[in-house]
């Protein structure tokens, strides 16, 4: 007995030193370096603010939301195509990209950008006492307000493009190695981290803005991104609500009497109510490359007025529209005189006004308007591209009402406020189901907003409600495969829901291995 | 046997419960572990190449500080002590420019010390002020008791900047201002107090107030227009004993000077005299137009934009203030509270003077550490700039000269400049026209020579700048 405490006694006397060495070794000093701030004015937030704004076009040209984000969301859908110059462009528009097409690259670093920059941001912010240096706490609670809204949306474009991404929320100063290294978070936290930042913006940001400042996101972009959010989700009854606390906020459509939705698309116009939140740029000389977009030039064609007709648009589409559509009329090129003195005009089977040689030419492809190049031969494109607005918030109450309840008279008549806007009668509730009414409303919201980067998530919200959340590619697959050059080159094993990650990632994330990108590419 | 495996299980479940405390708890752990350093934050300051701060933090309470030589040298130094905390901001006070470093975070708690590993750190090139104060000469004889000096200067152009120098001119300390440093002063508490102001403002005069610790804090902060601070000030700013601050002033006012052929309504700028309270509070003020009539001033048209311009202040062990007037050759004393005139000193005043103990547009008047009266003689009549000392004899008015030393032609300077007693027996000068700073003997001979980059206003020692060993407690 005695032996056994004498046992036990040493052996309780080695545990605890094991212990004691254990915890020396294993917790050892560690040494960092950073830089202190010296941005303390509340200028110096101001300026963070607007630095963040800016990365939405990264470097200008086609940076982002001034480009490359809609080859993303376009090509591979079902109205843009592209030309044959393009070898990254036909890669996503055919679905034989792989992980290093430097579009999905130039993408991803776009939006890490704008993400770190709005993070930086929201530190400094945070470190900048706005009340007593003159400026006040509200403006401070704006500041944040916007850069968090900017960081919600980047968000959305990642979670969208890519499902899990890495989540980032901090300064780079209170980077860990680990963070150096970024895993993958599952695209559900992702998202709860965007509807807390865009639930406190929605709280923060005011209604609207001084006329000098208008490309500066408010509540109703907020709860607008939030209601697009929540549509993605399939949470339809927070989508339906949170769309209509954006009503009534002092955003309207632009209506047939003023000229409807091409006059709000004529860069005279760039202030319109029905935008919600757009990508302004600018055509002071001094803007190429930094606050251009390059819509202007890449959408129309070269023998109308020196476009480089980089997102031609299947005949295919022009054929859906009614004869009266406002929309086919005035957005899209169905007839047009050259620049060399002939006219172009979309056949007879697709709609068009046909005709023959010599005098006319048969378009292989209509091109989009929404983006007008006038006089203004050059990248410095100050169309608005449009994020957010009106019509699309309507569009989203309707499908959410519907996918809740069925038709009712409300989802409706907020069809009918986009259709007769564009010249369109009005659809009538009698004889609608649940399925041909979201049928309808995917075909309008196809014809209202195309070249709006809207499409890609629509067919895919589009699969998930109608096969109840089984087949989302059912409708992509539907749509997307007729138009393929080459219809074998669609593969069942891939989810085309989301790109592959980008090679140049995987090689300097050491979290990520190649196996990351298995289902996502061919 | 039943009983032993209780026992055992139990000495098991207590060993556990004792790992998961000390390996999660810092709490628990802290009363049984040593203190131990868990991370170190060097942290660079973008405004300041020479300045580091530390962040260091510690598994419980204690003291630290830093030490940290030149790569490759003896020679240790000290950053500030930080006491009874877990997390510790250090301060690096006293480094040369494009050197590298290292340092060891040193900490304790009674009788518990611990130290880091050693880190690096690196200073940068100062881009406004490199070459800037070039040592020209040393005498042997002061090598050794001139290497723990530390000398208080200013770049008072734009953008300017306080700074201290060792005695081979390396800057080792700086506070970079966007306006120009025109003049500061070293002060008891170990800060700096300084007069700042943009270029264009004449006189060593500035609208800012500014006090700066070494760790590059502001103090205190006043400028013209905010609060009580009502007028520019000038030449001169220091702490009494009661630890307000003194400045010379601009003062102004409307004079009828038809009789000397000027306007009615005519202004006549000239000096007065401020006191703060450490508040910012006017405690006392003081203007030279209550007390002489412009109208005697046969020139005053002339004059008029700075009559008599007065250029030092200095407050005696009586409480009133010495005032030096470089126009008149004169220093004169003033009562503080009354702010009568008690008496005038050098050319014309109430005290007779041996020919050569006459003083010319003379600077920085002040009572040195042995009581005596002392300046620095710019000597604008003679072309000879001198420092002199006198023993005053204020009852009776009379006035004698204990010390003369007469530098060569070379360094004479018609303005500004500095003379103090150094190191007991020994002078130590700043001429501003010839840009040089010295330290002669009581002959006059030449032991230390610093050539500087720009036009110097003052110098002085800065005793106590270098932080000593701390001690632990």
């Amino acid at each position: 007995m005695k032996k056994i405490f004498k046992v036990l006694t040493v052996m309780c006397f080695m545990g605890v030193l094991v212990i004691i060495s254990c915890k020396k070794g294993l917790k050892d000093e560690t040494f960092s370096v950073y830089d202190s701030s010296k941005l303390t004015n509340p200028e110096n937030g101001n300026q963070a603010v607007i630095g963040a704004y800016a990365a939405l076009k990264d470097n200008g040209g086609y940076g982002y939301y001034a480009g490359f984000l809609y080859w993303l969301y376009e090509y591979p859908v079902d109205v843009v195509t592209t030309t044959i110059t393009s070898r990254q462009g036909i890669q996503l528009d055919q679905l034989t990209y792989d992980a290093s097409n430097s579009v999905i690259n130039d993408v991803w670093v776009s939006i890490f950008k704008m993400i770190s920059r709005t993070n930086e941001a929201e530190e400094l912010i945070n470190g900048i006492d706005y009340a007593a240096k003159g400026s006040t706490n509200a403006l401070k609670l704006q500041n944040l307000g916007e850069i968090r809204f900017l960081r919600a949306l980047a968000y959305y474009d990642a979670t969208s493009l890519w499902g899990d991404v890495p989540l980032i929320l901090k300064s780079s100063a209170h980077f860990t190695e680990a963070d150096q290294n970024p895993t993958l978070t599952k695209q559900a936290d992702v998202e709860a981290a965007m509807v807390a930042d865009l639930e406190y913006a929605a709280a923060n940001l005011p209604d609207s803005y001084a006329s000098n400042e208008v490309a500066r996101a408010t509540n109703g972009a907020a709860k607008a991104l939030l209601a697009r959010l929540y549509m993605r989700q399939g949470q339809w009854q927070k989508a339906a609500d949170m769309a209509s606390q954006v009503m009534g906020k002092g955003y309207d459509l632009r209506t047939k009497a003023e000229g409807g939705l091409a006059s709000m698309f004529n860069t005279n116009n760039r202030s319109d109510n029905e935008f919600i939140f757009v990508l302004k740029s600018s055509n002071e000389a001094g803007a190429y490359g930094i606050n251009s977009n390059s819509f202007g030039i890449n959408s129309t064609p070269w023998d109308l007025n020196r476009g480089y007709g980089n997102f031609p648009i299947h005949l295919q589409f022009y054929a859906l529209f009614d004869k009266n559509d406002d929309r086919r009329n005035t957005l899209l090129t169905g007839s047009y005189k050259t620049l060399y003195g002939q006219i172009v005009n979309v056949p007879k089977e697709y709609g068009g006004l046909g005709g023959s040689a010599p005098d006319t030419v048969l378009a292989k492809y209509v091109y989009n308007l929404k983006y007008p190049a006038v006089n203004n031969y050059n990248y410095a494109g100050f169309n608005n591209v449009t994020i957010l607005r009106y019509a699309d918030v309507l569009m989203m109450r309707a499908e959410a009402l519907n996918e809740i309840n069925g038709p009712n008279a409300e989802s409706i008549n907020l069809v009918n406020q986009i259709r007769t806007r564009s010249n369109l009668p009005g659809l009538a509730l009698t004889g609608f189901t649940k399925e041909t009414l979201r049928d309808a409303i995917f075909d309008e919201r196809n014809k209202e907003f195309f070249m709006e980067g809207r499409r890609r998530e629509d067919l895919i919200r589009w699969g998930k409600s109608a096969s109840n959340g089984a087949t989302p590619l059912l409708k992509f697959k539907q749509k997307v495969v007729p138009l393929l050059r080459d219809q074998t080159t669609y593969s069942d094993a891939v989810n085309y829901q989301f790109y592959p990650y980008p090679q140049n990632e995987i090689q300097s994330n050491t979290s990520l291995s190649p196996s990351v990108n298995a289902g996502r590419v061919k | 046997m039943r009983k032993i495996y209780k026992i055992i299980i139990g000495c098991v479940a207590a060993l556990g419960l004792l790992l998961f405390l000390l390996l999660q708890n810092d709490l628990v752990s802290s009363y049984i572990y040593p203190i131990k350093i868990k991370s170190i934050q060097l942290i660079n300051l973008p405004d300041n190449r020479l300045r580091f701060k530390v962040r260091v933090t510690a598994n419980k309470k204690c003291s630290m500080y830093l030490k940290y030589w030149i790569r490759n040298s003896n020679d240790t130094l000290y950053s500030d002590l930080s006491t009874d905390s877990v997390t510790h901001t250090l301060n690096v006070m006293c480094t040369v420019a494009k050197t590298n470093y290292t340092f060891v975070v040193m900490a304790g708690n009674g009788a518990d010390t611990t130290s880091s590993n050693p880190h690096q750190f690196a200073t940068q090139s100062i881009y406004q002020a490199t070459p800037y104060f070039d040592l020209q000469s040393i005498d042997p004889s002061i090598e050794k008791e001139m290497k723990g000096k530390y000398f208080l200067t200013q770049i008072l152009t734009q953008p300017g900047s306080m700074v201290i120098i060792n005695y081979k001119g390396d800057i080792v300390w700086y506070q970079p201002f966007k306006k120009g440093v025109k003049v500061t002063n070293w002060t008891p508490h170990h800060t700096i107090l300084s007069i700042v102001g943009a270029e264009k403002i004449p006189s060593s005069g500035g609208d800012e107030i500014v006090e700066t610790n070494l760790a590059g804090k502001e103090v205190l902060h006043w400028r013209v227009g905010k609060g009580e601070m009502d007028k520019l000030v000038h030449h001169e700013l220091r702490y009494d004993n009661d630890n307000n601050i003194y400045a010379l002033t601009f003062d102004k006012r409307v004079w009828d000077l038809t009789k000397v052929g000027g306007l009615a309504k005519d202004t006549v700028h000239a000096d007065g005299i401020v006191v703060f309270n450490r508040l910012g509070h006017k405690l006392w003020e003081w203007s030279v137009l209550d007390h002489l009539d412009p109208l005697k001033d046969p020139l005053i048209l002339k004059h008029k934009k700075d009559w008599v311009h007065a250029n030092s202040l200095f407050k005696d062990k009586d409480g009133n203030f010495l005032i030096s007037y470089r126009d008149l050759n004169q220093v004169w004393k003033v009562e503080y509270k009354t702010g009568k005139v008690l008496w005038k000193f050098g050319e014309g005043g109430d005290f007779p003077l041996q020919k050569n103990e006459y003083f010319a547009s003379q600077h920085a008047v002040h009572i040195n550490a042995k009581g005596q009266l002392m300046m620095l003689d710019n000597g604008t009549k003679t072309g000879i700039t001198r420092a002199i000392t006198f023993d005053m004899n204020e009852a009776a008015k009379t006035a004698k000269s204990t010390l003369i030393v007469t530098l060569p032609h070379d360094y004479y300077t018609t303005a500004k400049g500095d003379a103090h007693l150094f190191d007991g027996d020994k002078i130590l000068f700043c001429l501003t026209d010839p840009r040089s700073f010295l330290v002669t003997d009581k002959g006059g001979k030449i032991l230390w020579d610093i050539k500087v980059g720009g036009d110097p206003y003052r110098l002085e020692e800065a005793p106590g700048f270098l932080m000593p060993k701390p001690v632990m407690k």
